[in-house]
């Protein structure tokens, strides 16, 4: 029985990103959440600790719980859908929190950026990008507009690639799309909005930043990033049709 | 053995201008840089496939690609990190692989012990992960790979498909005997790269103290049927059109 409807998969050609709600188990995500909690410096009853309480990272995407919500639900089974059954490496999702900021002042972003693009501090090697086909964001927390939202720039998927048919790979330092683009062209921020156990499913050349949470709860997202088992023979390939190597989209 | 274009002699032209220089010269293979010349296909306005069809559309075959060194260094800190340096290399042999290239190339990192076990451990790590791949290991002065002595210590610990690059210039620079060198490692040379010079000094093929005849006699000898390329640095004697065309009628007239 699939997941996804053939309008769910045309949402995700036109725009690049795709909302599910409820697809973690309650179960599902309280264990994440739980898993979260043990390496936050924090009183969990307590809100007022949780501002700039820690680490973006408080435990390890190893941890069973957090690899669960990828392994033992039906988020890789929705991107296969997309990218097509058998095509994926596996994987699993890491801890990305944002913290309460303490602060009032909120801006909608202009700009993004793409992954897999080095920075001096983000272990990707220099002179070299990551190569993902799709990516997932899960949320084990509600997240509600100015809460530190995932963001999206819907249809940027589709800029990139006509980019990268004209240029490098890496010509984007740091992968900002203020490098690229200019305020004008981007499309607007769109932030994923959603409940625990809700997923944003997003391509792998998405335009996405994260935002201040302005707001009391932690911004609870486990990120997980996915490539097909082939990356390594089109991670350069701009094919005419974008969607070539995604079986699932037509 | 073919003779193959290098952009050795023109580093400041970007793809489209060596391929026309090349093809000029009598030229119909090529090898790039990934770093050091502008013809580097990893150039801002210049996607892979644009890059790989500007060689086919030229009537090139892309013989090799010259990645980055296996230090076992980051590049941007020298902190030790083989791990980080591999995938650095392995990523630029993917980008040749996707341009065509049929070779990569590659060199070793400071003369010191840490280098060395770097460079025997990194190799054998990228072989074992790609294992459709030849790497070949050039000479250098001031290169963890520098003499007959280096290779005799590293090519006994690596895969058979790692495989000797015979740089001739940088050999002549640091007075090694290119003949000796060449028949040490006879059956494991994957790629000779020609420079003539008077000691350190680049200069036209035939006049300066690289024994041609004997090389190729040794290396036909040893059933050798990869690449030649030409290498010219410095041309201070001729326009670089000339020079090139001279020394491929030169080594043609050899062989």
């Amino acid at each position: 029985m699939p997941h996804l409807t053939m309008e769910d998969k045309a949402f995700f050609k036109e725009n690049g990103y795709l909302i599910k709600r409820e697809v973690l188990s309650a179960e599902q995500v309280q264990a994440a959440r739980d898993a979260l909690w043990e390496g936050i410096d924090a009183d969990r009853d307590d809100p007022d600790t949780w501002v700039k309480a820690g680490a973006r990272v408080p435990c390890p995407s190893s941890h069973p719980a957090i690899r669960a919500t990828v392994g033992e639900s039906p988020v890789f089974a929705l991107m296969e859908e997309m990218v097509g059954k058998g095509q994926l490496n596996a994987g699993g999702p890491g801890p990305h929190l944002v913290y309460p900021s303490g602060e009032s002042e909120w801006k909608e972003p202009k700009h993004g950026h793409l992954d897999g693009y080095y920075t001096p501090t983000n272990g990707v090697p220099e002179g070299t990008v990551g190569y993902m086909t799709i990516n997932a964001t899960i949320y084990v927390e509600d997240i509600e507009h100015r809460g530190g939202c995932f963001t999206v720039f819907p249809g940027s998927h589709r800029m990139a690639h006509e980019y990268f048919k004209t240029h490098s790979v890496l010509s984007i330092q740091g992968g900002s799309s203020s490098q690229v683009w200019g305020d004008e062209e981007m499309p607007p921020a769109l932030e994923f909005e959603g409940k625990a156990g809700d997923v944003c499913f997003w391509h792998g050349q998405m335009v996405h930043t994260g935002t201040k949470n302005i707001n009391r709860n932690i911004r609870m997202a486990l990120i997980g990033r996915f490539s097909r088992k082939d990356s390594n023979e089109i991670r350069f390939e701009t094919p005419d049709d974008m969607w070539q190597h995604w079986e699932g989209i037509e | 053995m073919q003779l193959v274009f290098s952009p050795t002699s023109c580093p400041d032209l970007e793809l489209p201008a060596v391929l026309s220089l090349a093809k000029d010269a009598g030229f119909s293979r090529l090898e790039l840089f990934r770093d050091w010349t502008e013809s580097s296909p990893v150039h801002a306005e210049t996607s892979v496939p644009m890059a790989r069809e500007r060689i086919a559309a030229a009537g090139f075959q892309l013989s090799g690609l010259n990645i980055r060194n296996l230090t076992g260094r980051k590049a941007d800190s020298d902190e030790r990190n083989l791990p980080y340096n591999l995938r650095q290399l392995e990523w630029d042999i993917h980008l040749g692989r996707a341009l065509g290239a049929e070779a990569m190339s590659t060199k070793g990192g400071a003369r010191t012990d840490e280098a060395m076990e770097d460079l025997v451990e990194g190799v054998n790590t990228l072989l074992e992960r790609l294992p459709q791949i030849q790497l070949n290991l050039g000479n250098q002065a001031g290169n963890r790979l520098q003499g007959i002595e280096d290779y005799k210590a590293v090519m006994p610990q690596l895969d058979v498909r790692a495989k000797v690059l015979v740089d001739t210039g940088h050999l002549l620079s640091v007075g090694e005997n290119v003949l000796a060198f060449a028949e040490a490692f006879a059956e494991r040379i994957g790629l000779v790269h020609l420079r003539d010079q008077q000691s350190e000094k680049p200069v036209p093929f035939g006049e300066g103290d690289l024994p041609f005849f004997e090389l190729f006699a040794l290396l036909k000898d040893a059933d050798y049927k990869g690449d030649l390329v030409v290498e010219l640095e410095q041309v201070d004697w001729a326009e670089p059109n000339m020079a090139l065309v001279a020394a491929r009628e030169y080594v043609e007239g050899l062989l």
